[in-house]
């Protein structure tokens, strides 16, 4: 049944002349989404600001934060939907096995969840988080740090979130029910404002490239931007393939891999300068809750400027660099 | 139901992007392009033997065995095995070879299921695709910071040395801030648990400190800087700096010519610089302070043009080039003992610390056998006699490594890890393999304790993972509740070592 409604939803979504890139309904995304719900934790502070000192590991930020009474490193990740441990860190704790009954394959996955009492990242306190327990070891072995968890989307849902990369630095603003911030202060010029949206808690804009549509996932824990290597010829005009490499990958899959340069990405009006990308067959991401998404914009995006994600307004924000005296 | 409707999407995908493959055309075409119904790559047909490699290493086209087609214009009979077309509409610039897309690479159902909570593409491939973009995800230099010698130079002392091992660190100004912290390699660049306490006119925090170089930064309201007051910086890895401070461990003192106009100290360590590290006058001559690495050292002082041993050390030895120079060693000096042996002619200490170099280090005769004093910094070393040409494990020392005759003795310098497993009396062997020894199974033996079995080893900072061997059975250490999941499903334990 369920694959009638993911074919009637695909077939009625899909324009049927002019467009080369097919989008899959947002409906189908929805009815996916009901498989896994997880409560958006509920921060608690004083502040109308917070400031998040961060390091990086490569390119990924590393965020200081608790959880319960263990005090580490944990990553910021859009693109995880919200928090997830390190099953080496957090192997005591009594956790579920989620049966995901019914995904794309019809297998089960052994993915576990545990309720955490509570997290702090700087002054903000949540109480009675979930949080999935994965094994990381690999991130943390590629890292040489310890990695204690992701910290992912659904922490940061009711504020504006502001990642600097050049000062390392996370604001975290509180808002009002319209999506202003608290403290009033907007002393910086804003250079692009770009409409998001979220899906399963998955970060999502659209765009072009071009003049293709794109859908491209948010993805703080991307090092690197990459596209799917099965786009339309047109769009792979605006990339420039410079080198190919095949890896292998979890499970000993090959991985092709080809390096480029991306030129002639739109989004709204925001013409988005060339950057880097890795272009590989994004078998999770480009079906992920069934949703197309053709390619994850992470490091090289979201440090073009100062950026701001506004969970209320939905709005992406690049600042102007300020001028330090 | 599914697969009829994976037939359907591929079907549908691949006419929308025909249609579309046929309005876009280049003239220069892409060496690779892999579209969504199918891979094209393009080769000039002029183009030289060194030109075609570096295309064939770059794009890792050797599947396509292109010496063959420029050879015999036509592809190999394993590429067309392998799916690859040569497409004869081609212009005559470029060879144009075509595979096309699989059903499977189009259907959804083939590709992977997402977890919830994991990534969208798997950490292990992110890693991998990191690598492959020159993405260093870990630079072990920002987190234990090693020097073979080092001085501070600061415009105000901010750093001062309480005595022992405390440091005081100082931030002036910033008083209006709500919050300051010290964050630094010292502290795993913790990002706010290292409050410093406000006092008049600033902030400050009390660190111990290990001789040796430290690398920090000042936390200010969440803001990184740079200590203002230490003009000696290091690149962060980003677009910032860190500041750099050496905790002291060796002063050098040149007292015999008081009144000359210049002193340098130079030595092997800064590869005989010779105006680098000036001497200080002081009340009775001449002084310097510094972090020197554990070792050996030769070094002279270079005086008004003339050079000079050092007078208040007698260790002096000539090198290769007829200078003769002053030797110090920073740290403890092992003194390696062999009894017995007073038939043999001669015999040397030979070990990894000097590059098996069979000729060097020749022992010295003593009453009960031979000796050979030598200062190593802390570390796990492999060494051996050679007595008389004939190589000879330490027969005092029970940790080995490897089988006879191919056995080692193994020497621990200031071990900071002790590996125990408790129980286990009746076992035979215990053996502990992991990462920091490549995970070979039969070179660290465990010695019988009273209630079990230990192993004192030097690791060195960072992560590393291990499992016990007993009578030949691999296990986890039941004594370390931290490990992780492995490839076997077996599990490895895990231990951080910080500095």
């Amino acid at each position: 049944m369920r694959w009638l409604f993911l074919l009637l939803g695909t077939v009625l979504s899909w324009p049927v002349f002019g467009q080369t890139v097919p989008d899959t309904s947002h409906a189908v995304a929805v009815m996916w989404a009901n498989e896994r719900q997880v409560d958006d934790p509920i921060p608690q502070c004083q502040s109308d600001e917070i400031t998040l000192p961060f390091t990086l590991a490569g390119r990924l930020i590393l965020l200081e934060a608790r959880v319960d009474t263990l005090v580490g490193n944990f990553i910021l990740d859009t693109g995880a939907p919200f928090l997830v441990l390190n099953k080496s860190w957090f192997r005591k704790y009594g956790t579920t096995a989620i049966a995901q009954a019914g995904g794309i394959t019809g297998g089960i996955s052994d993915v576990m969840s545990t309720m955490v009492r509570e997290v702090q990242l700087g002054e903000v306190i949540y109480n009675q988080v979930e949080a999935d327990v994965i094994e990381l070891n690999h991130l943390e072995n590629s890292r040489g740090v310890p990695i204690f968890g992701l910290l992912g989307l659904n922490l940061f849902k009711s504020f504006e979130i502001r990642i600097d990369y050049d000062k390392q630095q996370i604001k975290l603003f509180r808002l009002d029910k319209k999506g202003k911030r608290l403290t009033g202060q907007y002393p910086e010029k804003a250079l692009e404002e770009l409409p998001f949206y979220l899906s399963n808690n998955t970060l999502l804009v659209d765009g072009t490239l071009v003049d293709v549509p794109m859908r491209f996932c948010l993805d703080s824990g991307a090092e690197v931007n990459v596209l799917h290597n099965r786009l339309p010829k047109k769009a792979m005009t605006g990339v420039l393939i410079n080198s190919r490499s095949i890896l292998t990958g979890t499970g000993n899959r090959r991985i092709e891999v080809l390096r480029g340069t991306m030129t002639g990405v739109h989004m709204h009006k925001f013409k988005v300068p060339p950057m880097p990308v890795l272009i590989t067959h994004l078998g999770n991401m480009s079906r992920a809750y069934n949703l197309r998404i053709d390619g994850m914009l992470g490091y090289d995006f979201l440090s073009i400027a100062p950026v701001s994600i506004n969970f209320v307004t939905n709005k992406l924000t690049f600042w102007e660099v300020a001028v330090t005296p | 139901m599914r697969r009829q409707l994976t037939i359907w999407l591929s079907m549908l995908l691949g006419f929308v992007y025909q249609a579309e493959a046929q309005k876009t055309d280049k003239t220069v075409p892409p060496v690779y392009a892999c579209y969504a119904e199918e891979t094209v790559v393009h080769i000039p047909k002029k183009v030289s033997t060194t030109e075609l490699d570096s295309l064939v290493s770059l794009f890792s086209l050797q599947e396509l065995r292109l010496t063959y087609l420029f050879t015999n214009g036509q592809l190999h009979d394993s590429t067309k095995q392998a799916g690859w077309k040569l497409d004869q509409t081609a212009t005559k610039q470029y060879y144009k070879i075509v595979k096309p897309s699989t059903a499977q690479e189009n259907d959804f159902s083939a590709w992977f299921p997402t977890k919830p909570g994991e990534p969208l593409i798997p950490w292990e491939d992110r890693m991998l695709i990191s690598e492959l973009a020159g993405i260093h995800g870990f630079d072990p230099t920002y987190f234990y910071p090693t020097a073979r010698y080092g001085i501070n130079k600061f415009k105000k002392a901010s750093v001062k040395h309480l005595g022992g091992n405390a440091y005081l660190f100082t931030l002036q100004g910033y008083e209006h801030a709500h919050e300051v912290a010290i964050s630094g390699s010292f502290n795993g660049w913790s990002k706010g648990q290292h409050a410093m306490k406000r006092v008049a006119g600033g902030w400050e925090f009390i660190q111990t400190l290990a001789p040796g170089k430290h690398l920090y930064k000042f936390i200010v309201d969440g803001m990184w800087i740079a200590d203002p007051q230490n003009d000696l910086r290091e690149k962060d890895g980003y677009k910032s700096f860190n500041s750099v401070f050496f905790a002291y461990n060796k002063d050098f003192i040149f007292n015999a010519l008081p009144n000359a106009n210049k002193v340098f100290l130079i030595g092997s360590f800064n590869d005989w610089r010779e105006q680098e590290l000036p001497l200080e006058k002081t009340k009775e001559g001449w002084k310097i302070s510094m972090y020197l690495a554990e070792g050996t050292h030769a070094y002279r002082f270079k005086v008004d043009k003339k050079y000079y041993l050092d007078p208040e050390n007698r260790v002096s030895l000539t090198d290769g080039e007829g200078f003769e120079n002053s030797y110090t060693s920073i740290g403890d000096t092992m003194l390696f003992k062999l009894a017995g042996f007073a038939d043999a002619a001669e015999v040397f200490l030979v070990g990894s610390f000097n590059g098996w170099n069979e000729h060097e280090l020749r022992m010295k005769k003593s009453r009960d056998g031979w000796v050979m004093p030598y200062v190593l910094a802390p570390g796990v070393y492999e060494y051996k006699y050679r007595i008389d040409g004939r190589w000879v494990a330490d027969p005092a020392n029970p940790t080995v490594a490897g089988e006879a005759p191919y056995d080692n003795s193994v020497l621990v310098v200031k071990p900071n890890h002790l590996f125990k497993l408790e129980g286990f009396s009746d076992a035979k062997n215990v053996l502990v393999s992991g990462s920091f020894n490549n995970w070979n199974e039969s070179s660290l033996k465990l010695q019988k304790t009273t209630n079990g079995w230990e192993l004192p080893y030097y690791l060195a900072p960072g992560k590393h993972t291990y499992k016990f061997i007993v009578d030949g059975v691999w296990q986890k250490d039941p004594g370390n509740k931290l490990w992780e999941q492995n490839e076997f499903d077996t599990g490895n334990s895990v231990i951080w070592i910080t500095p």
